[in-house]
């Protein structure tokens, strides 16, 4: 190894070096320790006991609320991504004038987000949803009947996806930062060659955006597979009604925290983990396709 | 003069409009923080209190167990600051080194960064409790913040997104005026990536601001609670919650996070107007 | 049509009598019981229990006793006497419950949330025993708290002192008024007893009267008994949606109860 890969090794390890020793302090012993209780069967008092892959055959064969709470969280994760990134992209777009009032706008759109994962937000949520709430006089204004959002699984399940999309504030705010990172003399120099909107769009917009929708579909979708806090308020910790809003991480805790079954929750844990790495590993190779990195090559 | 054209009233009527219809629950949430507790739910259509009372203010700043609201404030903008600190920071510098840096084993360590991003926390959560223990750091702030300054990857993966977007010719021409490694990050890297940054910081701190398992878990005395915590407990699953005086408390916590938010997303908009290269 | 008083006499059948009188007048009868606790006190009336007393399955052995409790159940709710589990959840907690906003006649309870109860409900309400046949069987004192010491305390002799002064000591008991729970000890509640508001004596009245009236306390919920009571729930919640019928349900149970509990071997 010649000098200079050497020093240029040891520059990159400097800079990452914080990770590493964080990481080998505080993550991966909890880590592997999570890996081994998945194997067992762990109450938090007495001590684990070798299961072998019990938890996974159970899990996969003789629990029809596991694959209920998949099934659930797939059609979250499915529907309230893109609908939330859709919405995110839109109003960031109205959103990046250099008007004076749009700050004020931005911060008002970001507000919902901001009130996140609160436990008034969800109270809040559930009362609007409620037979005689403010969403069914909505709808009753416009003629459709009014939807028993508690009394129906799928329905209670919208509850929880309109909130999520209702918090796009924070992908909003990625995605203006990265609108303003696209250089204004992009879009004039297309002007200047006769570029309509649409062309500038999916010309220059949408390519050199594309580092961070990737950021955005990524982190939307991992975070969407853990959604916990608001399933848990809005169903009372029931994932009712009929484990209809039982979102994997819920029943994740349930396991853990309700039945003491810990050793199935680490179980389910890491089958989640194994989906999740493997659709972002996905997600990432097909960014090449897709993807354009100003700093890897021109336009 | 110029006269406001149709658009501007158009883009302002349909904004505002969805703004306003966006922020519904937020209203309901200020409005019935002035409504007597009790009637909260009871009069949940109406969006007006009748009467409009202080009460639930006044109450609500009395804390709990002789901790009046303004120390559970103190407790959680200290966290919160030396958090965000150390977590801009340390994601900023270990993000150049992924995105700017070639290095052997680059690949894998980014990929376990991104594993990390995807175990649920509850699970890795009591190992790393008894680590803590362990190193005797129960009931204070060190659990929470002391990971802050070794990176978050959440974090670290915004800015290696970020700082791939910025041309390699910047680096290279500040090669060529004499700059070490450690100068293109701070004098080109760093400016350039502000939205970012900012960004980072507004996530950073709202993140840190409600975040409520860490608290529990590794904050026992009252004294030291955070803003969160002290929400929490004006709630009871078996006796009447104090609803009144939850509300009013969380307005209260909101107000911070909304000003922070207002002042930092300008840096967030103040994006580079040119690409930098010139000539 | 006014109901003036209920007789302590009354059966399962008078209840369901009386459900029928409130939804004529349009109300509910109450907003339904927790699966769990009041089968199992129906199996006691009838000399079983929910669970075997080692904790290793179920204590009883004849489904049909399932299905007519779980049919009475359902049927309340389809006949419209108690809420549907979708009106259930949107409660927030006992501020809106129908029987403080009166709405309904009355509310399946622990003894000791009726203080509570009746500080929001904010008129004079009664406590009234269960209904029979053999209320005193299915009847039982329940700790409300069941203070226990990890077996492998290195201070077991400090947290057993600790636990004497919650339980006997008077002077800490009269800061609780028995919130948790009317005070075990006879010397504690005799203490007490002035200090009481006129609900708080309402309930130390009928613990007093629970005492004479009920049997055996089965002993503390098996291992595993959290998903079991899960179940149980999960299950009543389909029934009363009419999405299950009760004898499915009845089998259901026993299997994957069962097999939970069959792992306390």
């Amino acid at each position: 190894m010649t000098p200079n890969i050497l020093k240029k090794n040891l520059t990159g390890y400097l800079f990452i070096s914080p990770f590493i020793i964080g990481f080998l302090a505080f993550t991966l012993i909890p880590i592997l320790a999570s890996l081994y209780f998945s194997f067992t069967k762990y109450d938090l008092f007495s001590a684990p006991k070798w299961l072998g892959f019990d938890n996974y055959f159970k899990m996969f064969t003789d629990d029809p609320r596991y694959w209920q709470s998949v099934k659930v969280t797939v059609i979250y994760v499915f529907a309230g991504v893109p609908l939330r990134l859709a919405f995110a992209l839109l109003i960031a777009m109205i959103l990046n004038t250099a008007s004076r009032a749009v700050g004020f706008y931005r911060s008002l759109f970001y507000l919902p987000s901001l009130i996140g994962g609160s436990v008034a937000v969800a109270i809040m949520w559930r009362n609007i949803f409620g037979d005689q709430g403010i969403v069914n006089i909505l709808l009753g204004m416009f003629g459709i009947p009014s939807v028993r959002w508690f009394g129906d699984p799928l329905a209670a399940l919208w509850m929880l996806i309109f909130l999520s999309v209702w918090q796009f504030g924070s992908s909003m705010l990625i995605f203006l930062a990265g609108l303003k990172s696209i250089p204004s003399s992009y879009y004039e120099a297309a002007s200047v060659d006769g570029a309509n909107y649409w062309q500038k769009f999916v010309k220059i917009t949408l390519p050199m955006l594309s580092p961070v929708i990737l950021f955005n579909t990524i982190m939307q979708t991992i975070g969407a597979f853990m959604t916990f806090v608001p399933a848990y308020i809005i169903s009372k910790g029931t994932g009712g009604p009929l484990d209809g809003t039982l979102l994997y991480s819920l029943y994740l805790f349930l396991q853990g925290f309700e039945f003491f079954n810990m050793g199935y929750a680490s179980a389910m844990a890491w089958v989640m983990l194994i989906i999740v790495g493997i659709l972002t590993a996905l997600i990432f190779m097909s960014s090449k396709y897709w993807v354009h990195y100003e700093s890897e090559g021109g336009r | 003069m110029k006269s406001k054209s149709v658009k501007w009233w158009l883009y302002h009527i349909l904004v505002g409009g969805f703004a306003i219809f966006m922020l519904y629950p937020v209203i309901w949430l200020v409005m019935s923080s002035f409504k007597q507790s009790e009637t909260i739910f009871i009069t949940a259509k109406s969006l007006i209190p009748d009467p409009w009372v202080w009460d639930n203010y006044k109450q609500g700043w009395e804390g709990i167990g002789g901790n009046s609201f303004g120390v559970f404030i103190k407790n959680t903008v200290v966290l919160v600051i030396l958090t965000m600190i150390g977590q801009v920071i340390s994601s900023a510098f270990i993000a150049f080194g992924f995105a700017r840096l070639q290095f052997f084993g680059r690949g894998f360590w980014f990929a376990v960064m991104m594993v990390t991003l995807m175990l649920p926390y509850e699970v890795v959560m009591i190992p790393q409790y008894i680590i803590f223990a362990k190193l005797d750091w129960l009931n204070s702030l060190k659990p929470l913040v002391m990971p802050a300054y070794f990176g978050h990857p959440f974090f670290i993966f915004l800015l290696v997104q970020f700082i791939r977007t910025i041309p390699r010719e910047l680096d290279e021409a500040a090669i060529i005026d004499g700059c070490n490694t450690f100068s293109i990050f701070y004098k080109i890297i760093l400016p350039l990536i502000k939205p970012a940054l900012a960004t980072a910081s507004i996530f950073s701190f709202y993140w840190t601001w409600d975040n409520l398992l860490g608290p529990v878990l590794y904050l026992n005395s009252p004294s030291k609670y955070t803003v969160s915590m002290a929400l929490n407990m004006f709630l009871s699953n078996e006796t009447v919650s104090n609803w009144g005086a939850m509300f009013a408390m969380s307005v209260v916590t909101l107000i911070p996070v909304f000003v922070v938010f207002f002042m930092f997303q300008r840096y967030v908009v103040e994006g580079i107007s040119t690409s930098g290269l010139k000539g | 049509m006014l109901i003036h008083s209920l007789d302590e006499n009354w059966t399962w059948d008078d209840y369901q009598n009386l459900a029928q009188k409130a939804k004529a007048a349009g109300i509910y009868i109450d907003t339904g019981m927790k699966a769990d606790v009041f089968f199992n006190y129906f199996l006691r009336t009838k000399g079983k229990s929910l669970y075997k007393k080692d904790g290793t399955g179920l204590g009883y052995d004849d489904d049909k006793l399932f299905e007519e409790f779980f049919n009475m159940t359902s049927n309340l709710v389809k006949e419209k006497a108690v809420p549907t589990p979708d009106y259930l959840a949107q409660l927030k907690g006992i501020e809106d419950d129908p029987v403080v906003t009166k709405d309904a006649i009355g509310i399946w309870q622990w003894s000791n949330q009726f203080v509570g109860l009746q500080q929001v409900a904010n008129r004079p309400l009664e406590i009234h025993n269960m209904p029979g046949p053999n209320s005193k069987e299915g009847l039982y004192l329940k700790p409300s708290m069941l203070w226990s010491i990890a077996s492998n305390s290195k201070h077991k002799k400090e947290a057993a002192k600790f636990i004497n002064f919650m339980v006997n000591d008077i002077e800490a008991n009269k800061l609780n008024l028995g919130d948790r729970g009317v005070p075990g000890s006879a010397k504690v509640k005799e203490a007490l007893k002035p200090l009481l508001s006129p609900a708080q004596q309402q309930v130390f009245e009928y613990v007093e009267w629970a005492e004479q009236n009920s049997s055996a306390f089965d002993g503390p919920d098996p291992t595993g008994a959290g998903e079991v009571i899960e179940l149980l729930d999960n299950l009543a919640e389909q029934m009363a949606f009419g999405q299950l019928k009760v004898e499915d349900a009845a089998k259901q149970f026993r299997q994957q109860a069962e097999s939970i509990l069959s792992q306390n071997q």
